[in-house]
């Protein structure tokens, strides 16, 4: 049991406690408002000066309750545009910071003790690299560790540390068994959508708004093949497409969006008929809070287990069936060479030939003079591709402003631009002529993480257009490349860096492209990959896996033999922790001494003890041993008998007979010698 | 309400049968009671919601969390359990006291295995909340419980409640002891004049009375009958009670002390007959007691000190034990 009433002077733990709330609410900084952490900080000067005893007296609890009534009331009024659980992080650290002034009774700790473990759990939900993994792992840690020296206050800190390493060391194997063998189990209801991403791919997009996703240097996903790497221009990993122009922004189509939801309530698989060779590969998706998933074209499925999660859309787009909140692993194989005229033809046909009603007269102009020229569609399509080759357009990731107008303003004024705009403007074009064509969004490029694995980061995103030819179906067209080769060969960062554009967003993003920086960056990101794979991606069917190598077929019966097996194990450790008779009984001080003696007067007689008990042995050497040795061992020997049987005590102490018996031993001569 | 009387009375039944009173108990599988605390069955809601959550967002780090926590509770189970047994307890004869005085039972804590224990037990009579805690780490491990008096007679001691929570406090160890103690516990003392009366046989005729100016022995709240000179003065100036000083002279012959000489109010003769037992004693002089039926021969050891005394508490209260 720990203290009932918590002293308010000198106590340990309820500083720690509140270092521990400091530290973790700073690690969520970007999810924090700033008047909450600078009450937290506020807080911890308070403790501080508790704890030191300047301040004799905890707050008034009417002042903190006070404290408690203003807050809530600018927690309300300063999120309302945050999303559920930063709202819910900001309150739970700013009631503790509150009751962390307040510390008086058993409970109030124990409290703070399950909302601390809680916000813990809420960095897992909000981070989950490498990295802030084993910070939130160190935070529970140092909890577990406060509570201990709760529950012990008197022990030496490292005994406490070693007691604790103990403990957790012991919960490690169970916890890793009950991890590895626990059946998965699917989400019992849907969590609320998070409406924010920051970063991600944005269903609306509006070349002429200025371009914000680019200049994010974090994770997309990364990619491991089966065999080698696709070649940069190969790289077009699609996520959605944009089928609906207003005239400004290109969105998500209404009526495919309709027909999507019909044709999944239905149940109709579409399954495309696929040609050419195949590329197997496996994609770790970092949290998008969309429903989406990334894939090189025609992408399906590898693996019938994934048909479970993974919808194939007719449009060749895949969706996951929940929305990916943390690291999804999925595998997919992909056929380049497949002829994309499958699907819903009409249906595609009447979506991608919609146009906005008026507005850019110009280009329509200009696509009715071009049109007339070039009556063949693959013709006009490659004129079109010529004259972004060809009359003077710019790659920029800052391009002025377009808010009227804004495909005109980018075809004839400013001639500036960076994906968006070109794709924007040619889907544009195509749909004008006549030919059904829409926006592909996703992302292009990727680095090489090692031999078979790239990453992708959210500054790769990419828009590109799909146009509807011929019988040949969807076919691609990019009109970045002519404008920027570099974009797509040399990977985004390569074309921005380049330009010099990437690198004066962030002054700290130049230094990772240099010497040891570049090592630790590429080093920390393939440690990142690998815990992304082997830990975050350990899903069903990686648990699936490995119940078939252990037991070969997977038969009912089978599995209960595993699961008990489990359960035996997890009994055995338990045993192996708790049952002390297979570890042999420490000796005691006193017969510790005096074997130790006995060892030194066998090397020094030569006569073995045997079997002798000590009196006994003492008899039988007594001759032999010149003197300060025999005495000293003489004294040893009574004082093991005191101990042991009970005898009357000796004069001196044992301990210092045995190092001075030591020095006797080696001022004299070996007597075999 | 009676519901929960009569569960109590058949849990103390039970635990009669279960843990038998002794004087040294060993804690083992036997006498030990283990449950979550109220903080355990918070950290097992807290548990249950984080796995939720994990498999709701199919996190895995909150999974392996949550299967973490799960482990750590199942490991405290067995490491509060290892902690807490092997403790042996040893109570150490209760003294009598008088009336209004505070028992205290001592009890020695000693390992009995091989294990080193750690945390604070929590030391307390069954049913009360005043707690004491005990450093298991320390060197004397020794326990005083006190428990307050207000009557005379002979009393079992109740049993002790042993609690440990060690290490995280999310499972609780107790145990509740019967130590098989009873106490004692004499009259309160009444101040008043010492009547030994010579005779056994006889005593209301040949009382010596004591009363005298030489000797200042106690005070006694202040009646209308006391003369004004007694009252001590200095007492009332510092706003206490009034009160008056009685005086004695000092007794050199033996005699008895009988409870026929003080009234009809047994208690108030008792008390105040424990007050004389007890300053005759500390005087070293030799009495005797005569309560009606019982009589002891005058003596003056301690023995006999204490036979008078528990004679005191027993009278006419034999039958409540």
């Amino acid at each position: 049991m720990m203290l009932e009433h918590i002293p308010v002077k000198g106590y340990r733990p309820s500083l720690l406690i509140t270092l521990f709330y400091g530290v973790i609410a700073t690690s969520m900084w970007s999810n924090m408002h700033f008047w909450v952490l600078l009450l937290c900080g506020c807080v911890l000067l308070v403790r501080l000066s508790l704890y030191f005893g300047q301040n004799k007296h905890a707050p008034n609890k009417r002042t903190v309750n006070l404290l408690a009534v203003l807050s809530a009331i600018a927690l309300l009024t300063t999120s309302g545009d945050l999303p559920l659980l930063p709202i819910m992080i900001n309150l739970l650290v700013l009631a503790c910071s509150l009751k962390l002034m307040l510390i008086a009774l058993r409970r109030d700790f124990y409290q703070l003790i399950i909302c601390g473990t809680f916000l813990v759990a809420c960095g897992f939900i909000l981070y989950q690299s490498l990295f802030r993994s084993l910070f939130y792992a160190a935070a529970l840690v140092f909890l577990l560790y406060i509570l201990l020296s709760a529950h012990s206050p008197f022990s030496p800190s490292k005994a406490r540390q070693k007691r604790l390493a103990v403990l957790l060391l012991q919960t490690l194997p169970v916890a890793a068994l009950l991890f590895i063998f626990m059946p998965r189990l699917p989400p019992l209801w849907k969590m609320p959508e998070s409406k924010q991403t920051e970063t991600g791919l944005s269903e609306t997009m509006t070349p002429g708004d200025i371009a914000k996703l680019t200049k994010s240097d974090d994770l997309a996903f990364t990619a491991t093949f089966d065999d080698t790497l696709p070649a940069p221009k190969a790289r077009y990993w699609r996520a959605f497409s944009l089928e609906q122009f207003n005239g400004k922004s290109w969105t998500v189509s209404d009526t495919r969006r309709h027909a999507r939801r019909q044709l999944q309530q239905m149940n109709r698989l579409f399954t495309p008929h696929t040609q050419g060779p195949a590329i197997s590969y496996e994609i770790i998706l970092e949290p998008t809070q969309k429903h989406w998933l990334v894939g090189l074209d025609t992408a399906i499925s590898a693996d019938s287990s994934y048909a479970q999660s993974i919808w194939q859309g007719w449009d060749y787009q895949l969706t996951n069936r929940k929305p990916i909140f943390s690291r999804y692993a999925y595998a997919l194989t992909s056929y380049p060479q497949t002829i994309r005229n499958q699907g819903l033809g009409s249906l595609d046909q009447q979506v991608n030939l919609q146009l906005p009603k008026d507005g850019n007269p110009e280009t329509v102009q200009w696509v009715q003079e071009l049109r007339q020229k070039y009556q063949n569609n693959r013709d006009f399509a490659r004129a079109l591709m010529m004259y972004f080759g060809n009359s003077g357009f710019e790659y920029t990731l800052t391009p002025p402003a377009m808010t009227s107008d804004p495909v005109d303003n980018f075809l004839f004024t400013y001639k500036s631009g960076f994906c968006a705009h070109y794709a924007s403007a040619m889907a544009y074009a195509f749909r004008l002529a006549g030919i059904p064509a829409r926006i592909v969004t996703g992302y292009q490029g990727g680095t090489p993480l090692n031999d078979d694995t790239l990453s992708i980061y959210q500054y790769d995103a990419h828009a590109w257009v799909e146009a509807w030819l011929d019988e040949n179906g969807w076919q691609q067209f990019d009109p970045t490349t002519m404008v920027a080769p570099t974009r797509i060969n040399g990977g985004f960062e390569h074309a921005a860096r380049y330009s010099g554009e990437l690198i004066g967003e962030n002054p700290f993003s130049g230094l990772s492209h240099q010497g040891i920086f570049a090592y630790l960056t590429a080093f920390g990101a393939k440690m990142d990959y690998m815990w992304s794979r082997w830990f975050l991606g350990f899903n069903e069917e990686r648990q699936t896996d490995i119940f078939k190598h252990i037991l070969g077929k997977l038969s009912p019966l089978r599995i209960a033999l595993l699961g008990g097996g489990i359960i035996l194990l997890i009994v055995g450790l338990l045993t192996l922790y708790f049952m002390p008779r297979w570890r042999p009984i420490p000796l005691a001080e006193h017969q510790k001494v005096y074997l130790a003696a006995v060892k030194l007067i066998e090397g020094f007689t030569g006569i073995p003890r045997e079997e002798k008990s000590a009196r006994r042995y003492y008899q039988a050497i007594e001759a032999t041993l010149p003197e300060p040795i025999g005495r000293r061992f003489f004294a040893i020997t009574q004082y093991f008998e005191h101990r042991e049987y009970g005898a009357p005590p000796p004069q001196a102490i044992a301990k210092d007979n045995l190092a001075q018996l030591k020095t006797a031993i080696k001022k004299h001569q070996p007597l075999r010698a | 309400m009676v519901f929960s009387t009569a569960l109590r009375t058949l849990a103390e039944r039970w635990l009669q049968k279960r843990i038998l009173p002794q004087q040294t108990h060993t804690l083992n599988r036997k006498n030990i009671f283990i449950f979550p605390g109220l903080f355990g069955l918070f950290y097992i809601v807290m548990t249950l919601c984080l796995f939720i959550l994990a498999i709701n967002y199919q996190n895995n780090l909150l999974l392996f969390m949550s299967q973490f926590l799960t482990s750590l509770l199942l490991i405290t189970l067995f490491a509060t359990y290892k902690n807490f047994s092997g403790l042996a307890f040893h109570a150490i004869a209760v003294k009598p006291v008088f009336a209004g005085e505070e028992v205290l039972l001592r009890i020695n804590i000693v390992h009995k295995d091989q294990n080193q224990h750690y945390g604070l037990l929590e030391v307390r009579w069954q049913n009360t909340r005043q707690k004491h805690l005990v450093d298991l780490e320390s060197d004397s491990l020794t326990v005083r419980l006190p428990m307050n008096t207000s009557q005379r007679g002979k009393f079992k001691l109740p049993r002790v409640t042993f609690n440990l929570a060690y290490p995280l406090g999310l499972i609780r160890c107790w145990t509740h002891i019967d130590f098989d103690q009873t106490y004692v516990v004499y009259p309160a003392r009444q101040p008043c004049p010492i009547l030994l009366s010579t005779s056994p046989d006889e005593g209301g005729k040949e009382k010596s009375v004591t009363l005298g100016n030489d000797d200042f022995y106690a005070l006694q709240p202040w009646q209308k009958t006391d003369p004004l000179h007694r009252v001590a003065w200095k007492r009332v100036a510092k706003g206490g009670d009034w009160t008056s000083k009685v005086f004695s002279t000092p007794q050199a012959q033996s005699g008895y002390l009988n409870i026929a000489d003080h009234g009809v109010d047994t208690e108030l003769a008792l008390k105040r007959l424990s007050w004389q037992v007890d300053t005759l004693a500390s005087k070293g002089a030799t009495y005797g007691l005569r309560l009606n039926q019982i009589t002891l021969a005058p003596a003056n050891t301690q023995a006999h000190r204490e036979a008078c005394l528990t004679a005191l508490a027993l009278y006419k209260r034999e039958t409540t034990l």
